[in-house]
């Protein structure tokens, strides 16, 4: 592993990096849900006579965890959103290869769930309509369908919008919807694709409380994209640093025990420690 | 107040809860909107009133001439029973304009092949000053209902099928994700889940743009037949000189356009509410 061939950092710095890292025998010996091995994405864009091939990604290796957070940071262009969308298997990877529990993905599956980026709900659908999408695919009987909605929207607290159109709602409310809809199946892996990006600051750090709250009470597996380091810091258990080259660059196990409060983690010198550590890196 | 602005709310403050639905129609039809619309409405007969009056009712039949010639045109029969035959023709030609503008535009816009193949061919029709037709209709078809319905269709079926096909190729391709990685598969659970809702309010939009076509159509079809319907009426009275019943069948053919696009808007709410 070069992990940290150009890294000015300490040696115990690193012995915690390496520990969090990929080797299988060690801290992955429990049970891993999700691995990537060798994961690579080439983009062909035909022009004329030629082809231009983009490397998005390549050799991606890490696990997730049951029952982990993880997120993925990395500069804009490195290849996030193209990690996240391969895991959730809307498009193929070219290289490697994807599995959870064993299964390798080779299309979307009800074992994962998307939060998308700008919520995409579908208008013509109510929020409580919107949430039952999901199920309607998975052939749920109608009114297991219904109550089983109502239960995802009574945890992201929009009971009362349940026949709101998502016009209606302000982009945090529609971000709730696009949790919800994604907690209604299920999943044994949530996959959130930089949700709280479009967000203004406010909202952002409500989302990411309620979040936080609902994780330590659900501890769901979740592959959190961000580009926002505080967030990454606030909510994972470990953070996946992809390089602007669409390569791996290191795994940084986070060492904040839970369950973690905002006030008192932002201002602790060792989140702060982290942070300027995390945004050297990037 | 020194310290207005560090206020807190007081333990009385009494605060409403997040949604609250209100009653506010308080039975009174005079908005303020309406109003005005109205009060527009009285400057312009007004003008035309006095305009009227000093070029000549011949010219430009005043407002209050248009009471006694619209009884005229009434007691005569003439207006009822042609406006009757001219609906018919409105209303098959605009609802084949509909249920083919709509059917080829989901299937040229669903089968992005024949699309691509049909779209010059549209285009190329789509040009076509269809007045400048009517003449090879009636060589065609004669002067019966059957080209009169034909010459409504082919003035609005156009706008609708463009508007469908349009609807139904430029789906969000975000909305077309989300929807594969919540389980979507087939095609036809893709069509009718997203890409039809999607397509709706598209759909409207066409259906209004060909009501009014569709109201010229028939028209311009019954001017150029010159026998029959509110067309047939207006050539009949223009060529008695009967210049204030000409404006009552224009003020008629108002009418008819107006409710044609309102009840349009009326289906529109009824099927696709969230895009009011």
């Amino acid at each position: 592993m070069n992990l940290f061939a150009s890294s000015s950092h300490g040696t115990p710095e690193r012995e915690r990096v390496e520990r969090a890292g990929l080797d299988l025998g060690t801290d992955a010996a429990r049970s891993s849900s999700l691995v990537l091995e060798g994961v690579g994405k080439r983009f062909e864009r035909k022009h004329g006579r030629s082809v231009t091939y983009t490397h998005a990604l390549q050799d991606i290796s890490f696990r997730v965890a049951e029952h982990e957070f993880v997120s993925i940071i990395g500069p804009s262009g490195c290849g996030k959103t193209t990690l996240i969308r391969l895991i959730a298997g809307l498009i193929p990877h070219t290289t490697g290869s994807i599995s959870l529990e064993g299964q390798p993905i080779s299309g979307p599956g009800p074992d994962r769930a998307m939060v998308f980026q700008h919520a995409a709900l579908l208008p013509w659908r109510t929020v409580l309509e919107n949430v039952q999408l999901g199920l309607e695919q998975l052939r749920v009987p109608a009114d297991q369908r219904k109550e089983r909605a109502r239960a995802a929207i009574r945890l992201v607290g929009l009971q009362e919008f349940s026949s709101h159109y998502p016009k209606e709602l302000s982009g945090g409310m529609q971000q709730r919807v696009g949790l919800a809809r994604a907690l209604a199946v299920n999943p044994k892996v949530l996959l959130m694709d930089e949700p709280f990006g479009a967000l203004d600051a406010i909202t952002r750090m409500q989302m990411q409380d309620e979040l936080l709250r609902l994780w330590e009470a659900e501890r769901k597996t979740v592959v959190f994209i961000t580009h926002d380091i505080e967030e990454a810091l606030l909510i994972s258990d470990r953070i996946i640093v992809l390089d602007k080259s669409g390569t791996f660059k290191a795994a940084y196990e986070i060492p904040f025990p839970r369950p973690r409060r905002r006030d008192e983690l932002l201002a602790s010198p060792e989140f702060i420690r982290e942070r300027t550590h995390l945004t050297h890196m990037l | 107040m020194a310290d207005g602005s560090r206020a807190v709310p007081t333990e009385e403050a009494t605060l409403q809860p997040r949604i609250v639905t209100v009653d506010v129609s308080d039975g009174s039809w005079f908005t303020r909107e309406r109003i005005s619309m109205v009060a527009v409405l009285v400057v312009v007969l007004a003008v035309w009133e006095a305009a009227g009056r000093i070029v000549g009712t011949f010219f430009l039949p005043p407002p209050t001439s248009l009471v006694g010639a619209t009884r005229e045109l009434v007691a005569s029969g003439d207006l009822f029973r042609e406006l009757a035959k001219s609906l018919q023709t409105l209303g098959v030609g605009y609802l084949f304009s509909a249920l083919v503008g709509v059917g080829f535009g989901f299937v040229f816009g669903w089968y992005k092949l024949v699309g691509r193949v049909a779209n010059p061919f549209i285009n190329a029709l789509y040009v076509v000053p269809v007045s400048a037709l009517v003449p090879l209709v009636i060589v065609w078809f004669g002067l019966g209902i059957f080209p009169r319905i034909l010459v409504v269709f082919l003035f609005s079926v156009f706008e609708i099928l463009i508007a469908s096909m349009n609807g139904v190729a430029n789906v969000d391709r975000t909305i077309v994700e989300v929807a594969r990685s919540f389980g979507v598969r087939s095609q036809w659970d893709m069509f009718r889940k997203i890409v039809f809702f999607n397509a709706l309010p598209f759909v409207f939009t066409g259906l209004r743009i060909g009501a009014s076509r569709a109201v010229k159509g028939m028209i311009i079809g019954e001017l150029l037949f010159a026998v029959t319907g509110i067309g047939g009426l207006i050539d009949k009275y223009s060529n008695a000189y009967r210049t204030d019943i000409v404006f009552v069948l224009i003020v008629v053919i108002t009418l008819l356009g107006v409710a044609v696009n309102y009840l349009v808007q009326l289906l529109h709410a009824r099927i696709a509410p969230w895009n009011q």
